[in-house]
């Protein structure tokens, strides 16, 4: 039978920004994928290399809604190699503190797309309703939900008082209680094992060739952190486990972020309790001297890269910038390849994409030339479908 | 035990590049810069990643210079926990490198995005096309290039959307 290519993307109206993929199919089985990346590029390497070093913090903190704290963070660590300044201890911590209610929320906004992907609308609206309280958290620290703009070159901008420190710890006992239920749910229920288990796998080899991060290879069995291996903020004084879990499929990446929840409250824990007093910021000069500087931050998705070059005026010469999004999506063709059509939306989700899109489905049958186009509402209702008919597990 | 790793590193680096050596700098704790010739470049690098079991490829950075441009590999040692920046400077006017694709698969997009902002070439990339800028940008505009002004950018953004109203 030959192959029929399949585009799919690049727009989505609502959940995922956009992506392109053809995918050539043989019947029901997906043989390759190729990615078509750039409807979000916004040059905001270029842009950087025009802005003040102040200025492109809050560019970086724009490259992402989701894990925005990640970005900073990542451009802060690197700013301050480049201005060879120390910060002081009790920012490292906050910055911590911060950085881990961020993973918590993003891992419970993925894992409600995740059930929304496969028709689980209702842990789709417990999760979300979870996220909700750490998003407060974080109102309540920083000032606001989405772009928090807590950190500065130099430190911290609002410091975490005894106050909050009670409520973070209220909620995070909540949230305790409803991780160790999502826990339940992934490993128990049916309809999350029928759809997660062994679709999509990414052997263990395969992701250390294709140079995947984050959860995605930790769902492969790689042990691998940039917490752990090549610390910043505070983390080298925090004692935590890396997740890993062997399968490789998209129930294995599935529980590694189920974990990391975990992980990520008893990080916060800790970190409240070892906390440091002092100040939260220092002064920094407007110029570094020239130099070059490398920050690896270990965000929701996996390894952030941040590179700037000086030429010691008061702007960076380079601003570069590599999200772990595109470090997964070779491992993700990989995934793709021998996946049925219905399970592609759930593969896609399994990396966690900080660009993805299932909006417009071009499907061509190249035998009799017709083609008709899917809107993603209509794939996802396909995949159920073929699902029930199916009945393949 | 950070100092002992970086003069093992450092020596087997001396050793694996021998005459292409050319420089080296440590930046902070676990970062060092490389910088070597760009002749035998693909049969320095498979012997460097086999030696120092290197599978992990962070990205590569491109940067402009007056008259080269310098490309750096940046690559993760997990048995050393260092991360070695490999260096070399291509001549602006013919930059051309091989590709290490084949050997380190990881690296296929980013060789794509070095060559769609800067003009890089990669001799044996699969497929070296646009990865992030739109088809009809203008052939020969490598918008990561100093030379491209900001407002050329723009302007080629504004036509290009107008063309296709």
């Amino acid at each position: 039978m030959p192959e029929i290519e399949i585009p799919v993307g690049p727009q989505h109206p609502a959940l995922k920004e956009p992506i392109r993929f053809v995918f050539r199919i043989d019947g029901e089985i997906v043989v390759g994928a190729e990615p078509r990346l750039g409807y979000a590029h916004r040059g905001i390497e270029k842009l950087g290399e025009h802005r003040s070093y102040v200025q492109v913090l809050y560019l970086s903190e724009r490259i992402c809604g989701i894990c925005s704290v990640a970005h900073t963070t990542c451009y802060v660590e690197t700013a301050e190699r480049l201005f060879n300044i120390e910060i002081p201890p009790r920012a490292k911590f906050i910055r911590v503190i911060v950085s881990e209610l961020n993973r918590i929320h993003s891992h419970l906004l993925w894992l409600g797309i995740l059930a929304h992907e496969i028709g689980f609308d209702t842990l789709f609206m417990y999760t979300w309703r979870d996220r909700e309280l750490v998003l407060d958290l974080l109102e309540m620290i920083t000032g606001n939900r989405v772009l928090y703009a807590i950190n500065m070159i130099g430190g911290v901008r609002h410091d975490i008082t005894n106050e909050m420190v009670d409520k973070i710890r209220k909620v995070m006992d909540y949230l305790e209680e409803r991780t160790k239920y999502y826990k339940r749910v992934v490993q128990e229920d049916p309809l999350m094992l029928a759809r997660l288990s062994e679709v999509g796998i990414l052997s263990r080899s395969d992701a250390q060739k294709l140079c995947a991060v984050g959860p995605t290879i930790r769902g492969s069995g790689v042990k691998t952190d940039i917490r752990k291996e090549d610390p910043y903020a505070a983390y080298d004084e925090i004692p935590f486990n890396i997740i890993t879990y062997t399968e490789g499929d998209a129930l294995a990446k599935t529980l590694v972020r189920v974990d990391e929840i975990q992980e990520s409250i008893n990080i916060i824990r800790y970190a409240l309790d070892h906390m440091p007093s002092g100040n939260i910021n220092i002064r920094v000069p407007l110029r570094p001297s020239p130099g070059e500087a490398i920050g690896r931050v270990e965000a929701p998705r996996g390894e952030l890269f941040y590179y700037i070059r000086s030429d010691g005026s008061e702007r960076p010469y380079r601003f570069k910038v590599r999200t772990p999004t595109l470090a997964n999506i070779p491992a993700l063709c990989k995934m793709l390849e021998g996946v049925y059509v219905a399970d592609i939306p759930v593969v896609v989700a399994s990396i966690d994409p900080c660009i993805a899109c299932m909006d417009r489905v071009l499907l061509i049958d190249t035998n009799k030339g017709t083609w008709n186009i899917l809107t993603g509402e209509e794939l996802r209702r396909y995949s159920k479908k073929w699902y029930e008919k199916h009945k393949i597990r | 035990m950070e100092k002992e790793n970086e003069a093992l590193i450092l020596k087997i680096i001396k050793e694996i590049f021998g005459e292409y050596f050319i420089s080296y700098e440590a930046i902070s704790p676990n970062k060092i810069f490389v910088e070597i010739k760009r002749e035998n470049f693909k049969f320095n690098i498979k012997r460097l990643i086999e030696k120092l079991d290197i599978w992990h490829i962070s990205t590569i950075t491109g940067t402009d210079f007056e008259d080269s441009i310098e490309l750096m590999y940046h690559l993760w040692c997990d048995k050393y926990k260092t991360l070695i920046s490999i260096k070399l400077k291509l001549p602006k006017d013919n930059p051309v490198i091989e590709s290490i694709s084949d050997i380190m698969p990881g690296a296929v997009l980013y060789e794509r995005e070095v060559y769609d902002m800067l003009g890089v070439q990669f001799l044996g990339h699969p497929m070296l096309e646009h990865l992030l800028l739109p088809e009809d940008w203008p052939r020969g505009v490598y918008p990561l290039r100093k030379e491209v002004p900001l407002e050329k950018v723009r302007k080629i953004m504004l036509e290009g959307s107008e063309k296709n109203a």
